[in-house]
């Protein structure tokens, strides 16, 4: 007995992994991405520190300093009697992060579009044969002969044509909510560190 | 529109405002006291540095 199949393009491709391959590459690249983000931030916007008590490792936020200027009302008059105002810089600090515009970069849109036309095209000879010249014969006129021999011949044709394609988006999604807490923490909390001023 | 906002320590009203402008120079006004911030020159150079590893981080990530 003699099987032969004659295997064409798309055979042995399984429409689960076909479909799951693009949203499991997008999930990947997500996770890749917040893992660099959150690497960004823990070595560029913190410092590292280990108690000397506890021996915990301790995050200080590194700060910078930006300055205010306002105009205020002077106490004193100027030449003409009337008051003055005057430009008075602050100087104060805030943690890096609070500049650094973060955002969760992701793949955000995937859009899967599966469209397959199959048309079957397999090829599959079975002959089994008891006596050879018979087969000869068979091979010829198929089963429809009364030989001894038994010879069968299937024919199916398959052939496949698939056509997936696939949209993706990159963009922004908001950033988790732990990382905006800890955000408006440190903007909310903004203290004036020196004062100076500069009369005009 | 810029999207980053930091609160104003004068007045507590939000100051929108861009980091590259800030970099640049350029001077956020305080919607709420007027008041204007700005980047000195000491902290330049740090947020600067944090801000090329900052494009160098996402540009990576985007190609990989």
């Amino acid at each position: 007995m003699k099987t032969k199949k004659n295997n064409t393009n798309g055979q042995g491709l399984s429409i689960h992994k076909l479909l799951a391959a693009p949203f499991i590459a997008a999930a990947s690249a997500n996770s890749a991405m917040a893992q660099k983000q959150t690497a960004f931030l823990m070595d560029s916007c913190f410092d590292h520190a280990i108690d000397e008590d506890t021996e915990e490792e301790i995050y200080n936020p590194k700060m910078i300093t930006l300055s205010m200027t306002k105009n205020v009302i002077s106490t004193s008059k100027g030449k003409n009697g009337k008051y003055k105002t005057e430009q008075l810089t602050t100087n104060f600090q805030l943690p890096i992060l609070t500049l650094i515009p973060f955002n969760s970069l992701c793949v955000k849109d995937v859009s899967v579009k599966f469209d397959m036309e199959i048309i079957s095209q397999t090829d599959s000879k079975s002959i089994s044969n008891t006596n050879e010249k018979s087969s000869e014969s068979a091979e010829l006129k198929g089963a429809v002969s009364y030989d001894s021999s038994t010879q069968t011949e299937n024919q199916y044709q398959k052939k496949n044509s698939s056509k997936l394609s696939v949209e993706m988006n990159a963009g922004t999604i908001p950033l988790p909510v732990g990382f905006t807490t800890i955000l408006d923490l440190y903007t909310k909390n903004i203290h004036s560190t020196a004062l100076e001023e500069k009369k005009v | 529109m810029y999207e980053q906002n930091i609160a104003c320590p004068n007045c507590n009203t939000n100051i929108l405002f861009d980091v590259n402008a800030l970099l640049q120079g350029v001077s956020f006004a305080c919607n709420g006291c007027d008041a204007k911030i700005q980047l000195p020159g000491e902290s330049k150079n740090v947020v600067e540095k944090s801000m090329t590893e900052f494009n160098k981080m996402k540009n990576n990530a985007l190609k990989q």
